[in-house]
């Protein structure tokens, strides 16, 4: 199932009509709206959760050259990673020459525009949304498939990834106790070791995969965490962090460990505990 | 110590700020006792006066008329714009002394006691060895049921060379330091307040709070030296870390933008720290 996000200005309304007419006439299982009439009741109306969830982004540009709310949205989309397509009324729309690489569709009075963009929607891998999320096994399953997936990774809410983590965490070893921390504290995930008594402290930057978390970040927790007595401070994005950023916290006397996603899941689940055990400053 | 040329004291006729408001609580807190009927405040590094600004919206004409105003401040344009300011509230006694911060309780008269002392957006500007001193006169100049009210950030934008923020934290250890010695028992209770860009930080300290009877003054030098102490420990640890941080940039150099901007963050750290400690680059 592809979601579709379909975007528009006033002008291109009626090509908006017309696509959706053509897939009322030819209905297509896998393909899903996210927004249809609401964005055509209130066009240029910017939408960031309905870019989030879909897969596709199709803008109806119309006879003018994009506006800066048109073009932002395009952004958003592009940074997300999502497919990208647009729609234009007539051979004489002048488009941004950055723009100029994706697909362009351009509306006729005849179908054949409609069917090649259904194609190109249609040929877009699913990420599929949180709605169709397929249950896993695990944790360590969700997280292996995030890993491979940067724009399932990107839709990922910050609760949830806060909740995936604690959950893998739960899963490595019934020595820990796991708590998500609800206060707003500067820490996200309390995991007490039962047996060593350790206390480990779990900070989660979530960023996009392309993002860095940089040295200031770091800096940050480290100041911070100076006031906490912990035996272990682990640091993971679903980003990246800076070159900076990792020599930093290495070269930190406090017991703080950055992990990107693939590294965090790249702990042997043998070794898990043990491993933590031994970053862990001694008692 | 001169006074910061990156310092910026805001200023902004139709703004309060929450600092300022919470301590006009407090200060409303205390001239709404129908048995009080006079105050004095000493608004201690008032600068232009912001804390002024809308006053009259939050203390009636009755109030403002218990308070004897304080300004003080170093004697350039800041202070004249809170003497401007100050003097159209109505207060029973207005008055502005000029001086550096550090010499506050020598330029006041000796003697003279203050129901209410704010230091609000200005210790990050007090060099921080200046700060025990500075801190000792404050509760020093308390009367029995005065109470001292501090507020200041954790980080500054835009940067200032020879600023130097302390955390929740780290207020705390200094204050905790300062009582100690004096033979309090009382424990700062230190507020950290969540903003967008930094957070902020406040205490109150009531003089009655301290479980000591009379003057403090035998107790200064025990205090400003145990104090300093404390100080210099902090901010050798801070030196070591922001050393550290640049340490690591040089060898890789940013990678992002806001690394940049971190890059040039700890760079104005390291100066204002190394000036803190006497140091010279």
């Amino acid at each position: 199932m592809n979601k579709v996000f379909v975007s528009c200005t006033k002008k291109s309304v009626p090509s908006v009509q017309a696509f959706l007419r053509y897939l009322a006439e030819h209905p297509h299982h896998d393909i899903d709206f996210i927004v249809t009439d609401s964005s055509l009741l209130s066009p240029g109306s910017f939408r960031q959760d309905s870019i989030q969830g879909a897969d596709v982004v199709v803008m109806f540009i119309g006879s003018d050259e994009p506006s800066s709310n048109v073009i932002y949205e395009i952004g958003f989309a592009i940074g997300l990673g999502k497919r990208v397509a647009f729609v234009v009324d007539g051979n004489e729309v002048r488009i941004p020459f950055a723009m100029t690489t994706f697909p362009m569709f351009i509306a006729k009075s005849d179908s054949g525009w409609l069917e090649e963009l259904v194609k190109f929607i249609r040929s877009a891998p699913s990420t599929q949304t949180p709605g169709d999320r397929p249950e896993f096994a695990s944790a360590r399953d969700e997280l292996v498939a995030l890993r491979e997936t940067p724009e399932l990774l990107n839709q990922l809410s910050r609760s949830r990834f806060e909740e995936l983590i604690a959950r893998y965490f739960e899963e490595m070893s019934s020595d820990l106790t796991v708590r998500v921390v609800q206060e707003l504290t500067e820490f996200d995930i309390l995991i007490n070791d039962d047996e060593s008594k350790k206390t480990i402290a779990v900070i989660l930057k979530k960023v996009t995969a392309q993002s860095y978390v940089g040295i200031g970040d770091i800096f940050e927790l480290v100041t911070v965490f100076q006031n906490f007595n912990m035996d272990l401070m682990v640091c993971i994005t679903t980003g990246r962090f800076t070159d900076s950023a990792i020599d930093f916290a290495n070269s930190s006397p406090m017991p703080l460990r950055l992990f990107n996603l693939n590294e965090f899941i790249s702990i042997p689940p043998g070794n898990f505990l043990r491993y933590f055990r031994e970053q862990a400053k001694p008692h | 110590m001169p006074s910061i040329a990156d310092s910026d004291a805001y200023f902004s006729p139709g703004r309060l700020l929450s600092q300022h408001q919470a301590a006009l609580v407090l200060l409303q807190s205390v001239l709404i006792d129908p048995r009080v009927v006079s105050i004095e405040w000493l608004d201690l590094a008032c600068g232009r006066g912001q804390i002024l600004v809308n006053l009259d919206k939050n203390l009636s004409a009755h109030l403002r008329q218990k308070v004897r105003y304080t300004g003080y401040d170093i004697d350039n344009e800041l202070s004249r714009t809170a003497t401007r300011c100050a003097e159209g509230m109505g207060f029973a006694n207005c008055e502005m002394r000029v001086g550096e911060v550090s010499q506050f309780s020598d330029v006041l008269p000796p003697g003279k006691e203050f129901d209410f002392i704010t230091l609000t957006n200005a210790v990050h500007e007090l060099a921080p060895l200046e700060l025990p001193g500075i801190l000792f006169d404050c509760i020093n100049r308390l009367s029995p049921t005065g109470c001292l009210f501090i507020y200041d950030m954790d980080r500054l934008w835009p940067l200032e060379l020879r600023a130097v923020a302390w955390t929740a934290a780290e207020a705390s250890s200094i204050l905790a330091a300062l009582l100690g010695s004096v033979g309090s028992g009382a424990r700062p209770e230190v507020g950290e307040w969540k903003h967008q860009h930094c957070n902020g930080w406040n205490v109150q300290l009531h003089r009655s709070h301290f479980g000591i009877e009379g003057r403090l003054e035998e107790r200064r030098n025990a205090a400003v030296d145990a104090t300093t102490q404390q100080i210099r420990q902090l901010l050798s640890h801070k030196l070591k870390q922001t050393k550290s941080a640049i340490d690591s940039l040089a060898r890789f150099g940013p990678q992002s933008k806001e690394e940049e901007a971190d890059r040039e963050m700890l760079l104005h750290n390291l100066y204002s720290l190394m000036d803190a400690l006497g140091m010279t680059l």
